[in-house]
């Protein structure tokens, strides 16, 4: 079942300047699905029209958990998707990390007494219980970041949209968001929509889609879709390590599968070299 | 061009109840002509470090000298104004200092503050916008209105049209797309042949390990390491404890050697890579 | 990480903290009003015995109240010498050369000292034991009476908060600014006035630019999580009056009373 479906899509900020062109895709409930783009392909304004800004689009329509996004079902729409931007900083509404999960809250006139469990849970589950009244420029970026998936989790999503919200973090904020998305996939069956240029993170994910110029390119399975070599360095965007070395391997006459995934790379290689 | 840190301290807001002391004890010598990587995480006191490299921020205690400036704590900032010209740094995301009507007139700003006349500037600037990758048709253009990745570029030329002997930058390639980023990468590296001393602060251990001939790694205000980049990626278990990943082929390489294959450790490009598992396996 | 006291709140836990925001706002209103009350210096040594207890209620360090008055000596010095020269009142004191100093003068400046003195220290007083938010929430409750009228109170009180929550994050991004503006050649310090025109341009420029941006990333921020002003939204945080706020208060009605009856009796 698709919890996304952008049918068609044509959106540009100015008039004769459209930055998303005809764009069509769906999103599986629960699945953890990359778009891949390089800077200004159009992927963050997919991001932002998928939640509503601005909630008019030139042509086509966006169906969100069966609503279809429109002024009227504005708020049914986001109440169902959390949306984690790049800049740690600037998403950081309240003043303390406590006051910044209770914001969304608040505006879901959720009762006071109902608010200190959410927050105290939410605050628990991103590793952020002992600093409930720290303030954001005592923070890290991966915390703040932290703090905001706590804001939109307590909120009660089924959706979350990363758009670009690690490449501002150093590897260990980048290691902690990651692990955490990836736990709120597996464990909570959350849909997690991840824009992105990391390769790596899209080889590892269920389902890619490539976007060049505001109309998307090629689109399926992570292994099909970064496998043409072409396709992706025209797109100034970099082949996986493990293809590279697997077809390098292959041109050499050994019989090894290209493949993206590393691990998979170092299996088939030392079975060879057992076998010898 | 050396720079050396002789025992430096620094102690942000002293004396007060916000103080917070950045760097402890600090002594380090970075290599003439080296292209070192500053690594370590957010707050281990990188910046700090690398600001004290053009006395924008003086040592609390200790001294720091490059070249033939000696950068104590009772010195005056316009006595070390030269130095800012000698070295240069470019801070993160350094689009952000953009504020000229024209991308020509912002590179010249540089030059022009440490005196070059204006139409020499201008030459200069056309050189550099070159140098970054962007034709001369860019140069009458107004810097607001190009890309992310281009205001980079125009960012970084306006530090290099001051033709510094050193070249610190913080994290030059953060949030660039994969080719954008190693087509900076190779500018610096042609720099860095040209004679120039280039400090890089990092996250990105591949890059590290592609570009870099030497390594600083700092925790929390002191210096852990400081060493050639090979002997660095050795200790794996000193960089996960400060969750710092491999590099990708060098983690693979120790995947496969920690299963009985015979690999160097140092190898740093995949056709070297892919002839070495050939040659293990063709046997 | 900047070197900025004067209106910075300080972390810690202490009888003062405690207090009720709006309160502490009320009080500060109040006593800055009593304080240009001429009450004579029986009056202000009233004023100051209570700024002291407070400042030692409140556990802020006595380096910080010099770091917070000192920014102002200078304007001090200033307003004492112009006094001197100018204010001729009350008796002639001394002569300096052409210069005639007289009592009223005299009297006059230590009057400025002493109030600027207690300004500083009772506005320092409010920011140190008052978080930004808690601030806020004060002045809305302070303010709602003016729903009545359409004033848009929460809007108001949102935007507020949201000012002060930035402000550090824009302290930091223009000293960022600053220094990579230094570290092309700019003399924030010293230069002819051209120069320093020009060095203020390379930082306004770019700290617009910067703060556009931020306002519209936090925008999308707010609206994405369903923010919307004119909706009804409960509050996290509730403000509670307690025994010892009622204690407070009725200090400060007597303080402020027996300071105004004083000025006009004396």
């Amino acid at each position: 079942m698709s919890i996304i479906e952008v049918n068609h899509v044509t959106f540009g900020y100015e008039e004769n300047k459209k930055v998303l062109k005809d764009v069509s895709f769906k999103v599986e409930k629960g699945s953890y699905t990359t778009i891949l783009g390089h800077n200004g392909s159009g992927k963050s304004t997919i991001a932002k029209l998928l939640i509503g800004l601005p909630d008019v689009i030139d042509e086509g329509e966006i169906i969100i958990g069966g609503i279809k996004l429109s002024e009227k079902t504005l708020n049914d729409v986001r109440l169902q998707i959390g949306i984690v931007f790049q800049n740690p900083d600037n998403q950081f509404i309240g003043s303390t990390v406590r006051d910044d999960i209770a914001f969304g809250l608040e505006n879901l006139c959720v009762p006071h007494d109902d608010m200190e469990p959410l927050i105290r849970e939410w605050a628990g589950k991103v590793n952020m219980l002992d600093f409930l009244d720290h303030e954001p420029t005592k923070l890290s970026g991966g915390q703040k970041q932290r703090v905001a998936i706590a804001g939109i989790m307590a909120m009660g999503p089924d959706i979350i949209i990363l758009d670009e919200a690690t490449s501002m973090l150093d590897p260990r904020g980048r290691k902690e968001i990651n692990e955490l998305i990836h736990q709120l996939n597996r464990e909570r069956q959350m849909t997690i929509l991840s824009i992105t240029h990391d390769i790596e993170e899209a080889a590892l994910s269920d389902a890619v889609i490539l976007l060049n110029k505001g109309q998307i390119v090629s689109s399926g399975k992570p292994e099909e879709v970064l496998s043409d070599v072409k396709m992706i360095e025209s797109l100034k965007l970099d082949v996986p390590f493990a293809y590279k070395v697997s077809t390098q391997l292959r041109a050499m006459h050994l019989p090894v599968d290209a493949t993206i995934n590393n691990e998979d790379l170092v299996n088939t290689l030392c079975q060879l070299r057992s076998k010898m | 061009m050396s720079i050396t840190f002789k025992n430096v301290d620094f102690i942000y807001s002293p004396d007060t109840p916000f103080s917070y002391h950045a760097l402890k004890g600090v002594d380090l010598d970075i290599p003439e002509g080296s292209f070192t990587a500053l690594i370590g995480h957010t707050g281990s006191g990188k910046s700090t470090l690398i600001q004290h490299i053009n006395a924008l921020l003086l040592p609390s205690s200790g001294e720091v000298r490059v070249d033939d400036f000696i950068i104590t704590a009772t010195d005056k900032p316009s006595v070390l104004k030269p130095l800012r010209q000698k070295a240069g740094l470019v801070f993160q995301f350094p689009e952000y200092q953009l504020f000229e009507e024209t991308i020509a007139r912002d590179i010249m700003f540089g030059p022009v503050n440490f005196g070059m006349p204006e139409d020499e500037a201008r030459a200069v600037a056309a050189k550099t916008l070159e140098m970054v990758g962007l034709n001369d048709t860019y140069m009458e253009r107004s810097p607001f209105e190009i890309s992310g990745g281009q205001k980079r570029r125009v960012a970084i030329a306006g530090i290099l049209a001051m033709d510094p002997d050193i070249l610190v930058l913080d994290e030059p390639t953060a949030g660039l797309d994969p080719q954008g980023a190693k087509e900076m990468l190779r500018l610096f590296k042609s720099l860095q042949k040209s004679g120039k001393t280039i400090i890089m602060v990092s996250h990105d251990m591949n890059q590290v390990l592609e570009y870099c001939d030497h390594v600083v790694v700092m925790n929390k205000g002191r210096i852990e390491r400081n060493c050639s980049i090979d002997e660095l990626f050795k200790e794996k278990d000193y960089l996960s404890s400060l969750s710092i990943d491999l590099p990708v082929i060098t983690a693979f390489i120790n995947d496969l050697n920690s299963q009985g294959f015979h690999l160097d450790h140092d190898i740093k490009d995949i056709e070297t890579l892919v002839k070495a598992i050939g040659g293990e396996l063709h046997e | 990480m900047n070197s900025m006291v004067f209106g910075r709140y300080l972390p810690v836990d202490s009888f003062v903290h405690r207090l009720d925001p709006r309160l502490k706002i009320g009080a500060l209103l109040a006593l800055l009003i009593t304080v240009f009350f001429d009450a004579g210096f029986l009056g202000y040594a009233l004023i100051g015995l209570f700024v002291v207890v407070a400042l030692i209620l409140t556990k802020i360090p006595a380096k910080m109240v010099v770091q917070a008055v000192k920014p102002m000596l200078i304007m001090l010095l200033f307003l004492s010498v112009f006094n001197l020269i100018f204010l001729h009142t009350g008796k002639l004191v001394a002569k300096v050369g052409p210069l005639s100093i007289y009592s009223g003068a005299i009297f006059q400046t230590i009057y400025i000292s002493i109030r600027l003195v207690l300004i500083v220290s009772l506005t320092t007083i409010l920011t140190a034991s008052t978080k930004p938010l808690d601030m806020t929430l004060g002045l809305e409750h302070l303010l709602s009476p003016l729903k009545v009228i359409k004033f848009p109170v929460h809007e108001v009180a949102m935007m507020i908060s949201i000012a002060l929550r930035f402000i550090p994050t824009l302290v930091e991004e223009a000293q960022r600014i600053m220094k990579a503006q230094a570290s092309r050649g700019v003399d924030f310090n010293e230069g002819t006035f051209k120069e320093k025109v020009f060095a203020i341009v390379s930082l306004i420029i770019p700290l617009f630019i910067s703060a556009f941006q931020k306002a519209d990333d936090l925008a999308n921020a707010m609206e994405s999580r369903n923010y919307n002003p004119e909706a009804r939204r409960t509050r996290y945080h509730q403000l509670h009056w307690r025994l010892a706020d009622s204690f407070v208060l009725g200090l400060i009605v007597l303080l402020c009373g027996t300071i105004i009856v004083m000025s006009i009796v004396l």
